[in-house]
């Protein structure tokens, strides 16, 4: 078996605030292959939009924030490659797409532009053939219209619109990876179920890889094979979807998944999760999710848990996991 | 305090200057150390007292009629703290009245009012404050209601934009179900909400309104000799300004520093009370 | 957004209308220029005259409409100091200079403004930052008069790098010019910097980086496109001020220019003049504010619709 597309190691990302360092990423690991979808899930706060971003270096850039451990892509550490590397894996081998489609184009240059200037970084292309990429790249993602969209400023568009511009900026290089950070958190109902399948296809017809950063289970069971559950900066299972839901190992992503309201069960209580995620200033020695955990024992206070491997692919980061 | 003084020395400095600024001109009869419109000739055009001519009687030298400069300059502090006072006081009551009434009435009342603004913010200023001064003499008064008329706009203008923020709250709605009337509603209501921006508006102001008044002064159209504006003090200075630089450089080092402080305390004041400049991370 | 530039310019015709009235009536009220014009010689029917000649024993409300009518034909008036000229004629004459001024005072601040606020946002919070906002706060507190006499004695008298005044070559120009722009530049500095700040943080500059973009082009193409339309409202202020500062520097440096005409007429009471320039420079700054304010609908293209 080939080695996985990208590799994340121990990788951190904080902040120096005084004459300490926080941080909110701590010490995340994962892999993805190519062609298969990774979801990445937690509470808000949790790290997860901050792992993304740091994927392509794209974490803040105050003068302050330190990027620790590595992540390889193809064997090829992005924390630390040059510049002009970097830029040239950007667009081309690794691309994102934002959350809000409101905000993510900028609002004076028209969508077309935006599109061929992501895909003129990457080739060398002249004017009639750019013009016919972007329309391709406006049809991939099932603009109608697309000739005269092309020349459409973002706010003539509703926001599902935007959002599928978004993605066509996105994929217009044809990238290997795609990280899409909570696509379709701002999206209406029922323009969310038509994104998740335009996604779907787009990675069935060019088989990129994914990366899902959302804090919805329901995205996850649609569009992920496996999937990591963060909580207060660090990954604390990792399974095959389809394993998580029938026999989640760590009590946090139980008591996730019990909140998950079910169709069909007569309306019982959610059950929701008692107090809040620690914040990064006041971490708890040992396990973080003690304080909160209905099977917290003495050990799990005092040391913090390794994370240990119950089953083929599924890892948990747990003194004492679920069983059955 | 230290603390404050060592994260933000410039605000610290700033702040001390601005209360100096104030104290001096509140007290200058009685700090100044000769009076500022009586020179001795036998002393006229002497230079400051680290100069080899100077002495320390009078410490930044003398003018053409022997008068005390930084006597002069307290003095000057006097009338620029009372143009300023003054003029904001006016400007500022009648521009925001105006500002929050248009915002709060809506309708008609707005689209006349904001007409008048737009007016007054498109007629050339300077060349009515010079008309002014030239018809109705130089005085303190003239001034004051030249640099209140160019003032107010603004005023009425923010006015009404933070009273259009506070109308869509609920608690105006609420006033209005229970039957206040519009005038209580704005000043019980509306009032208390707009005066922070209305205040930094203000300190922001003061800055601009000292060097108006310089600059008026300076063409001559200010406050007349022999009461000393430091602007008058620089058009006086300027021919000497070869042989005696001490005549109009000093005037100008005092608008500058005053404005200077203002201005620093002023976004030091915007910054502290708008999230969107704060420095810090984003989360 | 036709109907709205028809409103405008109606509006600026009022206030046209308002600012001749108030320039006429202001011009009547500063004294009698009979008295002015003649010495004390002068005999009962030397004033009669004299008063006929210059209208002034017609009612005010005559006066007026004939002062207009007069200046929709184009004539201002005549100078009723020195050499009697057209006031037409004179304000032409003065007008080159100015906007040759002005022109240049503007290239200046935007030329060193807007890259200063760029460097400040980019390198936020270090000491090139910190400079760069001591640097524009002074230049903001500094009164332009004053700037100008101690420009004038650094670099004219200590230094004789350039002259003191004239007008003629280009060394004639500087000083005045950096007098003049120094405000605007602070100005144009501090708002650019404010809106570059909140550019770089946005999403949009965000997904350019994503798609590999140099920084270079996401600071100057990205982020400074939507950081300047503030910009172009403060054009609207600026105006005002190059006003003022018109009057003020040309004085100071004895610019031959029309900000100086104004200020002499007025002076001497030479209401004819007086009002001929005060009313073109009301104008010109009118005709100012509407060519930003279309400038404006046509940079933001959502204000186009």
């Amino acid at each position: 078996m080939s080695a996985p597309m990208l590799q994340v190691k121990n990788l951190r990302v904080g902040w120096r605030r005084d004459d300490q360092v926080l941080y909110a990423v701590d010490d995340v690991s994962f892999d993805i292959n190519v062609g298969e979808t990774l979801g990445l899930v937690g509470e808000s706060g949790c790290g997860k939009s901050t792992t993304g971003l740091a994927l392509m270096r794209l974490t803040p850039r105050a003068n302050d924030t330190q990027l620790e451990g590595q992540v390889l892509f193809e064997g090829r550490n992005v924390l630390s490659m040059r510049d002009q590397e970097l830029r040239s894996l950007r667009g081309r081998d690794i691309s994102m797409v934002l959350q809000d489609p409101m905000t993510s184009l900028n609002p004076v240059f028209n969508i077309g532009d935006q599109i061929a200037e992501g895909i003129r970084q990457h080739s060398a292309s002249n004017g009639t053939d750019m013009r016919g990429r972007v329309i391709d790249a406006l049809r991939r993602v099932r603009i109608p219209d697309a000739e005269s969209r092309a020349r459409a400023y973002p706010h003539q568009l509703s926001g599902g619109m935007k959002q599928r511009v978004v993605g066509a900026v996105a994929i217009a290089s044809q990238p290997k990876l795609l990280i899409a950070d909570e696509p379709t958190t701002s999206l209406d109902v029922t323009i969310q179920a038509q994104y998740l399948n335009l996604l779907k296809e787009l990675q069935r017809e060019s088989n990129m890889a994914m990366l899902f950063v959302t804090h919805d289970f329901g995205v996850v069971a649609r569009m992920c094979n496996r999937v990591c559950v963060m909580y207060a900066g660090q990954i604390v299972e990792t399974a095959l979807v389809r394993d998580l839901f029938k026999r989640a190992a760590h009590w946090y992503t139980a008591a996730l998944i019990g909140g998950i309201p079910k169709l069909g069960r007569n309306s019982e209580r959610l059950a929701s999760i008692q107090g809040s995620p620690p914040r990064p200033e006041e971490m708890p020695t040992g396990c973080r999710f003690a304080p909160r955990c209905p099977n917290v024992q003495a050990r799990c206070r005092e040391q913090s848990p390794p994370v240990v491997k119950i089953d083929h692919a599924h890892e948990v980061r747990c003194w004492f996991p679920r069983t059955a | 305090m230290m603390a404050f003084a060592r994260k933000s020395p410039l605000l610290a400095i700033s702040m001390v200057l601005c209360v100096t600024f104030v104290l001096i001109a509140l007290f200058a009869p009685w700090l100044a150390p000769h009076d500022p419109m009586v020179g001795e000739l036998l002393e006229r055009l002497m230079p400051p007292a680290w100069n080899v001519d100077g002495n320390w009687r009078h410490p930044l030298g003398t003018d053409i009629l022997g008068r005390d400069i930084l006597s002069r300059l307290m003095y000057g502090a006097q009338v620029s703290l009372a143009v300023c006072a003054l003029a904001i006081l006016i400007a500022g009551f009648i521009g925001s009245s105006l500002g929050i009434i248009a915002g709060y009435v809506g309708g008609v009342v707005d689209s006349i009012i904001m007409r008048i603004v737009d007016l007054a913010i498109s007629l050339p200023i300077i060349l009515l404050a010079l008309l002014f001064g030239v018809l109705f003499g130089p005085s303190l008064g003239n001034i004051v209601i030249i640099i209140s008329l160019v003032l107010w706009s603004q005023f009425a203008r923010m006015a009404r934009g933070e009273t259009l923020k506070v109308k869509q709250n609920d608690y105006i709605d609420l006033a209005r179900a229970a039957g206040c009337s519009a005038l209580r509603i704005m000043v019980t209501h509306v009032v208390p909400n707009v005066a922070g921006s209305l205040i930094v508006l203000a300190t922001l102001q003061v800055g601009t309104v000292i060097i108006m008044e310089a600059s008026l002064s300076f063409l001559g159209v200010g406050v007349p000799p022999p009461w000393p504006a430091w602007g008058s003090m620089i058009a006086e200075g300027r021919s000497y300004v070869v042989s005696a630089w001490w005549l109009c450089i000093f005037p100008g080092l005092a608008v500058l520093l005053t404005v200077l402080s203002v201005n620093v305390l002023g976004d030091g004041l915007t910054d502290a009370l708008n999230p969107a400049t704060r420095e810090g991370r984003r989360r | 957004m036709v109907p709205y530039f028809l409103r405008r310019f109606a509006e600026m015709l009022i206030a046209l209308w308002l600012m001749s009235m108030i320039v006429f009536a202001l011009g009547r009220a500063t004294g009698d220029p009979v008295a002015l014009l003649l010495n004390e010689y002068a005999s009962d029917q030397d004033r009669i005259e004299l008063t006929q000649e210059l209208g002034l024993d017609k009612p005010v409300v005559t006066q007026y409409a004939i002062f207009i009518k007069q200046a929709l034909q184009g004539d201002l008036g005549v100078s009723v100091s020195g050499d009697r000229r057209p006031a037409l004629e004179l304000i032409a004459e003065r007008l080159p200079a100015s906007l040759l001024l002005a022109v240049t005072a503007l290239i200046v601040s935007i030329v060193i403004g807007i890259p200063l606020g760029v460097l400040a946002a980019v390198n936020r919070d270090t000491w090139i930052d910190g400079a760069a906002r001591l640097a524009a706060l002074l230049g903001q507190s500094v009164p332009v008069f004053w700037l100008g006499i101690v420009l004038m004695y650094l670099f004219s008298v200590t230094l004789g790098w350039l002259p003191t005044s004239g007008y003629g070559e280009w060394r004639h120009l500087v000083l005045p010019a950096v007098s003049m722009g120094l405000f605007t530049i602070a100005a144009i500095a501090r708002l650019v910097r404010v809106g570059m700040i909140e550019a770089l943080q946005s999403e949009y500059v965000k997904l350019a980086r994503i798609k590999g973009l140099s920084e270079t082009t996401v600071v100057w193409k990205h982020a400074l496109r939507n950081s300047l339309l503030p910009v172009l409202t403060y054009m609207g202020a600026f105006f005002a001020t190059m006003i003022t500062g018109a009057v003020v520097v040309e004085t100071v440096f004895a610019w031959p220019g029309i900000g100086r005409l104004a200020y002499e007429s007025i002076m001497n009471r030479d209401f004819p003049v007086m009002q001929a320039v005060v009313l073109t420079m009301t104008v010109l700054f009118m005709l100012a504010n509407l060519i930003v304010d279309i400038a404006y609908a046509r940079l933001d293209p959502r204000i186009r619709q």
